[in-house]
């Protein structure tokens, strides 16, 4: 195997190589990458509201009973 | 069989990993790490199973990614036929190949150390990213591989959104009636909730 590799299991002999820094992708095109769906946003955003991670957002806060007149 | 020129995405990292019982937690734990490190999880549940053109379409995936992850600690035999399984070390070969020709990078990860020598002479006198079967393994390991010196999360924001996400991941399988990750969209829902989870923490935008 040639020492020109650009895999990282270790040479032996060699130090750590560095490590792979790509571009951050933002947490919008990460979805976006994957393909999650509305529906996958509703799903989880109702379960983390519901483990109190994240406060209910507009998009999926339940709609308030409208009051009679 | 071709493979088809698109733009390596490098933010995207292949995952080749054992898709069973045992492995569920440090599958959370990578989904957690690389959403954390600003990275884009993506794997063979993307191509569904029964596409005859299923190897193409790995192909396709390892070529659009940056970088890949190869856990082969799983080398036991398997299944009713209690065979042992190649995919893993056959994709990790794949993306060897991806490595000489466009600059992927390939991570060999491991559980216990020497056995990769046993197991896959071909990479001998390398060391593979040893995770000890645990999630703060997986984490460190990643660290590892992805993070610029100086400027990474601290392991212990990582294990709190780990453990945060195992919550989340229980109560996705239940709402899908299973008990495993392993399915094209929990992945996509897992990794939606390592993303905002990672959000919150103000790790990534």
């Amino acid at each position: 195997m040639s020492t020109e590799a650009t895999t990282t299991a270790t040479p032996k002999s060699s130090r750590k190589p560095k490590p792979y820094l790509a571009r951050k992708a933002s947490a919008q095109e990460i979805r976006e990458t994957l393909g999650v769906t509305e529906a996958d946003r509703r799903l989880v955003n109702r379960i983390m509201v519901e483990l109190g991670f994240v406060k209910p957002d507009a998009a999926t806060r339940p709609h308030k009973a409208k009051l009679s007149p | 069989m071709r493979v088809s020129e698109r733009k390596v995405d490098e933010p995207s990292v292949f995952l080749n990993v054992p898709f069973d019982e045992a492995y569920r937690p440090l599958f959370i734990a990578l989904i957690a790490g690389l959403s954390a490190l600003g990275l884009k999880p993506r794997c063979v549940l993307e191509v569904a199973a029964h596409r005859s053109d299923r190897l193409q379409r790995i192909l396709d995936l390892i070529a659009v990614c940056g970088a890949s992850i190869h856990d082969l600690s799983r080398v036991s035999l398997s299944g009713k036929l209690k065979v042992p399984r190649f995919n893993m070390p056959f994709e990790l070969g794949l993306a060897m190949a991806f490595s000489r020709v466009q600059g992927h990078r390939v991570f060999v990860l491991e559980e216990r150390p020497f056995r990769l020598q046993a197991t896959l002479s071909d990479l001998n006198g390398y060391d593979p990213y040893l995770h000890n079967g645990t999630q703060q393994g997986m984490l460190r390991c990643l660290l590892d591989c992805f993070a610029a010196p100086g400027k990474a999360p601290s392991s212990t924001l990582l294990t709190r959104l780990t453990r945060r996400l195992t919550r989340v991941v229980e109560k996705l399988e239940r709402e899908h009636g299973v008990s495993s990750p392993f399915y094209p969209v929990l992945f996509r829902q897992t990794t939606d909730a390592a993303t905002g989870l990672a959000k919150e923490d103000g790790l990534i935008v």
